[in-house]
């Protein structure tokens, strides 16, 4: 128990049930004994790109991807996310030199992995100082508008790394199928989920609802408080907290999927960033196949339980959080 | 309001970090791609910078428990991205950490004489937790192999996953060491 | 306040016609019972107060769905289905009229109802059990009526007059907890009867009506127009 409050617990905010404070799977970094969300403190957020492409992107059209990307980021209104180029550099993407670098980069050994975001923090106050994202060019890489066959879009993995680097983790709104090659997605709701699309696909670019929710938990804008809302409560097990419990909310009238995560030992959770009306509220299992892309392993996830719904309608009011959802789920 | 409640904030520690597009593998691949498969316990951890100097990673050495593929060998070292350094961290999201005592397969490839590093960045570890309750050890998670040609969607909550025991994982190695991928 | 295009429309039209006819013919000699001013005549009030039955129905069938990968198949890939129903609901209605003619008034009304929202989850893409999920609505209507009344039609001696009437209206509907306000509007056609009590300028009675009533927006999930059928009984006060 203890153990578990020091991995995950970092702040807790009391405040009125009308109004909770945050809820996402968000990174995080320890500081001493105390973890902090691992977020910019400054806007805008400047960066180079390195000036280097790969076959068949040019670095100038690396820039143009990395610049509409973090368009996208910065233009979801619920958020007060904001970006700057600063130029081109010869450095690579890597830590040390105190710039937030994104490029291309040959890391062979990273075999398997189309790209990665990086930070370099001081642990003394859990400052990022630096943040650079590679893009792995052993593999095929394409800017095409309409995407191209058998290469992977570059401005969809951009899209992905960028909301890592804005503080963002993992979204579970996705389905997956094993087949002789490896694990493949059969659909996805959010930018963040952890394995990428298809070659050739650029459905990638948009963010969806999960990812905005996600964006204006981290950097809440006014509209964020004054227009979302929240559903918060506990999944429990056998009449013990479930952790790691994939709570996702679906809105009745705009058909928006957001997810969230019980993240404690009482099984609470808090989805943020929910559009106010009716809602229907759904909890499953993550993926037991996949439990080290969201969490440590050394935590105990709870992975055996059914999903099912809530029988109730859940009604999220503007500006406000419905409390006292409560899931009681059982074994497979 | 009536009442008040307490409203977490969801973080992960540094160590947690998990965000890198992975292209995932099948089992039979992960098995397939790995010179070493080693069962055993960390016994050190060392950041250090690269030879650039531009990154820091954390060398890992193993006290080998046993082999299942490659081998022998008393002590097993790999490399991880990221790690510590004075007030310092590098941390790549995706990659996996260990701490000295920690108990994993580890599934390792090297190409040359470089140190070798974990297959898929973290796809080749499965950490080895006792149960509390039998004392068993277990590995986790459950090995995710295709039964046949066709897509098998991986269903949450799926009945028939259960977690293996160290034996029983072993013996699933062997058998699709036997069976690699492409071979069906 | 009644529609000028669409079908209910022509309903209110017909009606008004059907009406105007019926009342401009004499009535039976034997429903003239009182002596002076005939009651009810122009600026005469009627003010009602009973209770409303609305119909169950539909709001239609959405889908949680998720952008499907190249390869996997064709279409959103459909994580579960929502069919959502508003169940039958009494209700409180209260009214107040004013007559312009003998055979003609026109009228506010308010319907108050607390109908409980079913939606029935099902085909989730994983096999969670299928759950039918609910919420009560508090559901507010302000509309107003054109009235004919069919003195024509008159019966026990005179005393019954039957009514046709046609109109529209504003639905607010408030979801649980009242914090989420949905808003619409309503066409409604119908018919009736007034059954009024005594002799004097002041009478009391009693009033039935059914209708359709048309309806769109408020709490509703797919977008879609859709008929409710509705029921009334009431006490009734003409002065």
């Amino acid at each position: 128990m203890r153990r578990l409050a020091a991995l995950l617990l970092t702040a807790s905010f009391v405040g009125a049930a009308s109004a909770p404070s945050a809820a996402y799977l968000k990174l995080g970094t320890r500081v001493g004994t105390r973890t902090v969300t691992l977020k910019w403190t400054q806007m805008p957020i400047r960066y180079f790109v390195t000036d280097r492409g790969t076959a068949g992107v040019s670095s100038a059209q690396v820039q143009q991807a990395v610049l509409r990307s973090f368009a996208t980021w910065d233009t979801v209104p619920s958020a007060r996310a904001s970006s700057e180029f600063v130029g081109f550099t010869l450095a690579n993407p890597s830590q040390g030199d105190g710039a937030t670098v994104i490029g291309f980069q040959n890391r062979p050994e990273l075999d398997r992995t189309l790209g990665a975001t990086s930070f370099m923090v001081d642990t003394t106050t859990g400052a990022i100082l630096e943040s650079d994202i590679f893009f792995n060019s052993a593999f095929a890489w394409s800017v095409a508008a309409q995407g191209e066959a058998n290469t992977f879009d570059l401005e969809s993995i951009a899209l992905h790394e960028i909301g890592h680097l804005h503080g963002l983790a993992h979204s579970a709104m996705g389905e997956t199928e094993l087949r002789a090659g490896g694990r493949r997605v059969i659909a996805a709701e959010a930018v963040m989920f952890p394995i990428a699309f298809a070659t050739g696909n650029i459905a990638g670019r948009t963010l969806r609802a999960d990812d905005v929710a996600g964006i204006g938990d981290i950097y809440p804008s006014a509209s964020f408080t004054r227009d979302m809302g929240s559903i918060s409560g506990n999944v429990t097990k056998s009449g013990k907290g479930v952790l790691g419990a994939h709570v996702v909310a679906f809105d009745l009238r705009t058909k928006k999927l957001v997810g969230g995560f019980s993240l404690s030992d009482d099984g609470s959770f808090v989805i943020a960033g929910l559009d106010p009306g009716p809602h229907i509220v759904r909890v499953e299992p993550l993926d037991d196949g996949d439990v080290e892309s969201f969490f440590d392993l050394t935590l105990n996830i709870e992975v055996n339980f059914r999903p099912q719904f809530y029988d109730k309608i859940v009604v999220v009011p503007r500006g406000g959080g419905t409390s006292g959802v409560e899931l009681k789920v059982v074994a497979k | 309001m009536r009442r008040l409640i307490i409203v977490f904030v969801v973080v992960l520690c540094a160590r947690d970090l998990r965000a890198t597009v992975l292209l995932p593998a099948e089992f039979r691949e992960i098995v397939a791609g790995s010179q070493v498969i080693v069962y055993g316990r960390v016994a050190e951890v060392r950041p250090e910078w690269s030879e650039d100097r531009s990154r820091i990673d954390t060398i890992v050495t193993v006290d080998a428990g046993s082999y299942l593929k490659g081998g022998p060998g008393g002590t097993v070292t790999f490399r991880v991205p990221g790690g510590q350094i004075g007030r310092y961290r590098n941390v790549m999201v995706g990659a996996p950490a260990f701490q000295p005592g920690e108990e994993a397969v580890l599934f390792l490839r090297a190409s040359g004489p470089s140190v070798a590093h974990v297959f898929g960045l973290s796809q080749g570890v499965f950490r080895v937790r006792v149960d509390p309750r039998t004392g068993r050890r277990l590995v986790i998670p459950p090995v995710l192999m295709a039964r046949g040609d066709a897509p098998e969607a991986v269903t949450r909550g799926d009945r028939s996953r259960r977690q293996l025991s160290l034996d029983a994982f072993a013996a699933t190695v062997r058998s699709a060491m036997a069976q690699p991928a492409g071979a069906r | 306040m009644i529609p000028r295009t669409g079908l209910p429309a022509r309903a209110c039209r017909a009606c008004v016609w059907v009406a105007m006819a019926w009342g401009a013919s004499p009535a039976p000699a034997a429903a003239q019972v009182y002596i002076g001013r005939e009651v009810p005549h122009a600026g005469t009030f009627e003010v009602s107060g009973g209770g409303v039955w609305f119909g169950g129905y539909d709001l239609g069938s959405v889908a949680a769905e998720e952008t499907r990968n190249t390869g996997t198949g064709t279409g959103p890939f459909v994580l579960f289905t929502v069919d959502s129903r508003a169940k039958p609901a009494p209700g409180l209605q209260g009214r107040f009229g004013v007559y312009l003619a003998r055979s003609a008034s026109i009228e506010a009304g308010v319907q108050l109802a607390r109908p409980v929202l079913s939606s029935r989850i099902s085909g989730d893409a994983e096999e969670a059990p299928e759950v039918t999920a609910t919420e009560t609505l508090t559901r507010l209507i302000v509309d107003g009526s054109v009235v004919l009344h069919l003195r024509g039609l008159s019966f026990a001696g005179g005393k019954g007059v039957p009514f046709v009437l046609g109109g529209g209206g504003y639905i607010r509907e408030l979801h649980e907890k009242n914090e989420v306000v949905e808003t619409g509007r309503e066409y409604h056609a119908g018919a009736g009867a007034h059954l009024w009590f005594g002799r004097g300028k002041r009478r009391l009675g009693a009033r039935t009506d059914v209708g359709i009533s048309r309806r769109s927006g408020g709490a509703d999930q797919a977008g879609i127009k859709r008929m409710v059928p509705t029921a009334g009984a009431s006490l009734a006060y003409l002065f």
